[in-house]
């Protein structure tokens, strides 16, 4: 239950923004799902926040999913086999985040033959590349992907702005051998950045990714795979002159290592079991800076933080007589946060205030400064009422130790993401999911409801004017409490015939009370969205036409309103004499996308294959308000106003060739 | 024909996101008095300005709070009073009687209004004298053609952690806008390793309007002044504040006054900032 499979087929179906296919865009439309808006990097699942979903490609994890501030993600989808979204009933074999599991795995490469497949749009084109390497038995994939906004962009401005740079790029890769017939092993690996910048100024980020792994097969009962990865996600900007006289530049970034070995033993016909464990090596590298002014140099860095994060897991799925089966069984992860480091320590004060320092030690490498253990219960059941229908419910525990420390709206690419230490405690999350599933007219339509309930703790925040940039003493603004979800998701799919598509509604509340904040009284969350709907279409008309249209509807998200205003030095100030947070709503958001697909009729028995799609995103221009804000008329100073601010204004029309070989 | 579309398409892209102003209702809260105290040591009039706050949406000139008592004195025995002129500015005439300008000396701003009583201290830091304004040629960003901009000249005081705004004037007018606030922190925006460093570029060239350079015979003025801390962190809120929009925003907050209650505890009654500032001038003619 609680779990969503998308194959690589339906993700070309729903057409996104600029008619390019996208595994986050898909991901969206599924109940449950949501973001704060376009141009937000992560998504929310259940009233959590987008730190709490364990991205993985291949078993590695993926710390900011998408390119160009959330327009695109960083997956390539000629290059996905498939994609799985567990927001509840999280299986033992997981952990590390609160809220829900994206696992997208890659293709492994076609056995037989080399093919190829790719696409040239409008803002950026891709090739992917796969097939037989000597044999049947090792196959590769090579998928690329570059954006050209900035050079299309090029001739056309005027020479002080011609040094902008919008562009990202992509590669991933894969190569799948079968070494034996009991023995198969795969490398698979991603590299993606994403550069944005003009003259004198530059951001850019991304992430690395290699997975190796190693399955054995034992005997038809005993399975054994190895993983092993590595992660790299580091984010840089800089600021500097030609002469290179002044400037600043600040890196960041967090790499980790993983090993990982599973076990499957399928005991008998009515029990099989998994266990395993993982190992990670967290190195995090907050801020690595360096600051010239006439000429002077000076280097400045936020100490490094190392940890490590263990689990070790078993798992039985039961089957009880022909109606029920159950999947139980525990997690134990145990999280070090270690040396060589600085061990800070924090005075009390009043909560929504500044704690001061008390006392800062050294620590050697390896050293432990701070040890968490959690105990991780999990547990699904599922009853078959008849043959078309059943009822499934689910409790899970989860832990979470890697935080990202965020006080904007949408997420930056300079967010941070620090590890559990002394001052910061593991977050932790209790599920409890409750549905009835039921298949109609002969597997042709699938239904389901499922209502969920959540409680959070160790929830981060932060207090008023917090200074996340470039902070030692981060931890001293930093405010912990506990938040709550709960909620009612419906969905509808056809899966067959000419018409396709589905419908999934959400109603559901996320709220927090943090100490320090909002009268220490419950607040909404940022991402808090009362009514959630998307309607996905696709329609085959014929050989050579498919259509295709989505609406999503969402409550808007809420927003702090003052409800005062004083002047000191000519300044107009906003005041709220209630200390309120979220207290108000920005409206509603509600946008239609239209695609049309075109097969040309040459395509018949030619290798190459190509369709043009046509595609139109809001089409009726919808300015979907992002924020509502405050501030002084620039021509008349002394006036305030409220200004609703959309990401997206207009209708954006695009056309896209793709094509096969 | 494709330079057209592919032109039509970007700027659609680049322009797609938009802005509107809207009419919104919104709870009024109770008004609550304000200090404007930025007390220089200078030789001319001082004043401390109590107001009151009003609901959001009130354009009207702030009302003036009449009827207080201001005095100010200093830890090496000093004592200032200022009295009301106008409702709710209260001065001190430092050009005709002694000038407040002890530098490292503490000063204590006193206020007390309805049977209440407020104080607030701060230290008159030093500041560091402006070597030089010159004036450098470059092509202006947005006509295309050259002209001639300023830039000045100072080194931050090294040993301290030094708060700075900076006032600067192409002829009479201005340059920073009404509600922005030019700071600096040591030589630099933040952190701590620009102590003692010639003020960074970025903020040695803030004094131009980059639209409009200066013509020969313009003059630039810049004025340094020396801030606390609090009054420094209140300044930069009310700049984060005024840019607080778009896609990055973060969660809008008050500002926190260092206006304290009369046994020195943080209040919330009174909003508003006090520092004492040390000044140097400079000006130079573009010739």
């Amino acid at each position: 239950m609680s779990v969503h499979t998308i194959d690589a087929q339906a993700i070309k179906k729903i057409p996104a923004l600029l008619g390019e296919a996208d595994v986050i865009k898909s991901v969206l439309m599924l109940p449950g799902v949501s973001t704060v808006g376009e141009g937000s990097t992560g998504f929310n699942v259940r009233g959590g926040g987008i730190d709490q979903n364990l991205v993985l490609m291949d078993e590695a994890p993926v710390f900011n999913s998408s390119h160009l501030f959330g327009f695109f993600s960083v997956f390539n989808p000629d290059a996905v086999k498939s994609v799985q979204l567990i927001k509840g009933g999280i299986a033992p074999e997981y952990g590390g985040r609160l809220s829900s599991i994206l696992d997208v795995r890659m293709k492994d490469g076609n056995k037989k033959e080399f093919t190829g497949s790719g696409g040239l749009g409008l803002i950026f084109s891709r090739l992917s590349l796969e097939g037989p390497i000597a044999s049947e038995n090792t196959s590769y994939i090579v998928a690329g992907r570059r954006s050209y906004a900035d050079v299309l962009a090029k001739p056309f401005l005027n020479e002080d702005l011609s040094g902008s740079k919008f562009y990202f790029y992509d590669l991933t890769a894969k190569i799948n051998h079968q070494i034996n017939n009991k023995n198969k092993i795969f490398l698979s690996g991603y590299f993606g950045r994403d550069v944005f910048g003009a003259s004198g100024f530059q951001f850019d980020w991304g992430n690395a990714t290699t997975t190796l792994r190693w399955n054995h097969i034992f005997n038809n009962k005993l399975f054994f795979n190895l993983t092993a990865y590595y992660s790299d996600y580091d984010y840089a900007f800089g600021v500097s002159e030609e002469e290179n006289t002044d400037g600043f530049h600040w890196k960041s970034s967090i790499v980790s290592y993983s090993l990982k070995p599973e076990f499957s033993y399928y005991l008998n016909n009515n029990n099989s079991l998994k266990f395993g464990a993982q190992s990670i090596y967290y190195n995090f590298k907050p801020a690595e800076a360096s600051f010239s002014s006439d000429g002077e140099t000076n280097s400045m860095n936020l100490s490094q933080k190392f940890a490590m994060e263990h689990g070790i897991y078993l798992q039985n799925e039961q089957k009880i007589g022909s109606r029920i089966t159950l999947l139980y069984g525990a997690r134990y992860s145990l999280f070090q946060y270690m040396g060589e480091a600085k061990k800070i320590t924090y005075g009390d004060t009043v909560p929504g205030l500044r704690k001061p320092v008390l006392a800062e030690e050294d620590f050697e490498q390896f050293e432990k400064i701070a040890q968490y253990g959690n105990l991780e219960p999990r547990l699904s059941i599922n009853f078959s009422v008849d043959e078309f229908s059943s009822i499934k419910a689910s409790y899970n525990r989860m832990s979470q130790y890697l935080h990202l420390i965020s006080n904007t709206i949408a997420s930056t690419p300079v967010d941070i993401w620090l590890p559990t230490t002394n001052n910061i405690q593991p977050q932790l999350a209790d599920q409890i999911a409750l549905g009835y599933f039921r298949n109609f007219y002969n597997n042709r339509y699938e239904a389901s409801a499922e209502v969920f309930v959540k409680d959070f703790k160790n929830q981060i925040d932060y207090i008023d004017n917090a200074d996340l940039f470039f902070n030692e003493y981060l931890e001293g603004d930093l405010l912990s409490g506990k938040g709550r979800a709960y909620g009612l998701e419906l969905y509808v799919k056809k899966s067959q015939g000419k018409y396709t598509g589905w419908l999934s509604y959400t109603l559901s509340r996320s709220e927090r009370k943090i100490e320090g904040i909002n009268r220490n009284d419950w607040f909404p969350n940022r991402y808090d969205r009362l009514h959630n709907l998307s309607i996905v279409n696709a329609y085959e008309l014929n050989d050579k036409w498919s259509f295709a249209a989505n609406f999503i509807f969402s409550s808007g998200t809420p927003a702090t309103f003052p409800t005062n205003r004083y002047e000191v030095q000519g300044a107009v100030i906003k005041h709220n004499i209630n200390e309120g947070r979220n207290n108000y709503r920005v409206p509603a958001y509600h946008r239609l996308d239209l695609s049309a697909t075109l097969v040309p009729s040459n395509n018949e028995g030619r290798r190459w294959k190509g369709e043009w799609v046509f595609s139109i995103y809001n089409v009726y221009s919808r300015k979907n308000p992002f924020g509502i804000y405050f501030r002084q008329n620039a021509e008349q100073p002394r006036n305030t106003e409220a200004v609703r601010f959309a990401v997206i204004g207009r209708p954006i029309p695009a056309v896209s060739y793709n094509f096969k070989f | 024909m494709l330079k057209n579309f592919v032109l039509l398409f970007l700027t659609s892209m680049l322009f797609a996101s938009c802005e509107e102003v809207i009419e919104l209702d919104l709870e009024e809260g109770e008004s609550q008095m304000v200090v404007d105290a930025f007390i220089s040591n200078e030789a001319k009039i001082q004043r401390v300005i109590l107001t009151r706050s009003a609901a959001y949406f009130n354009n009207s000139l702030p009302v003036g709070v009449s009827g207080a008592s201001v005095s100010l004195s200093g830890s090496d025995g000093s004592e200032y009073i200022f009295t009301e002129n106008t409702k709710g500015s209260y001065e001190y005439d430092a050009g005709n009687l002694a000038a407040i300008d002890s530098i490292g000396t503490k000063y204590t701003l006193k206020i007390n209004y309805n049977g209440k009583e407020y104080r607030s201290s701060s230290y008159l830091n030093p500041v560091p004298p402006i070597d030089s304004i010159v004036f450098y040629q470059e092509k202006n960003p947005f006509t295309g053609e050259l002209g001639y901009f300023a830039e000045f000249f100072a080194k931050d005081i090294a040993g301290r952690s030094d708060y700075y705004r900076i006032n600067s004037f192409k002829n009479d007018t201005a340059i920073e806008a009404v509600g922005r606030f030019n700071l600096a922190k040591d030589a630099s925006f933040i952190g701590d390793a620009a102590d003692g460093f010639v003020f960074i570029l970025p903020i040695r060239r803030s004094i131009n309007f980059f639209d409009k350079p200066f013509e020969i015979g313009d003059t630039s003025k810049v004025e340094l002044y020396s801030l606390n801390h609090e009054a420094w962190t209140f300044l930069s809120r009310v700049n984060t504040e005024a840019s607080n929009g778009g896609l990055f925003s973060i969660p809008p907050a008050n500002i926190k006054s260092n206006i304290l209650d009369a046994a020195g505890q943080v209040q919330n009654e009174v909003l508003g900032v006090f520092s004492m500032m040390a000044v140097e001038k400079e000006a130079a003619v573009n010739r």
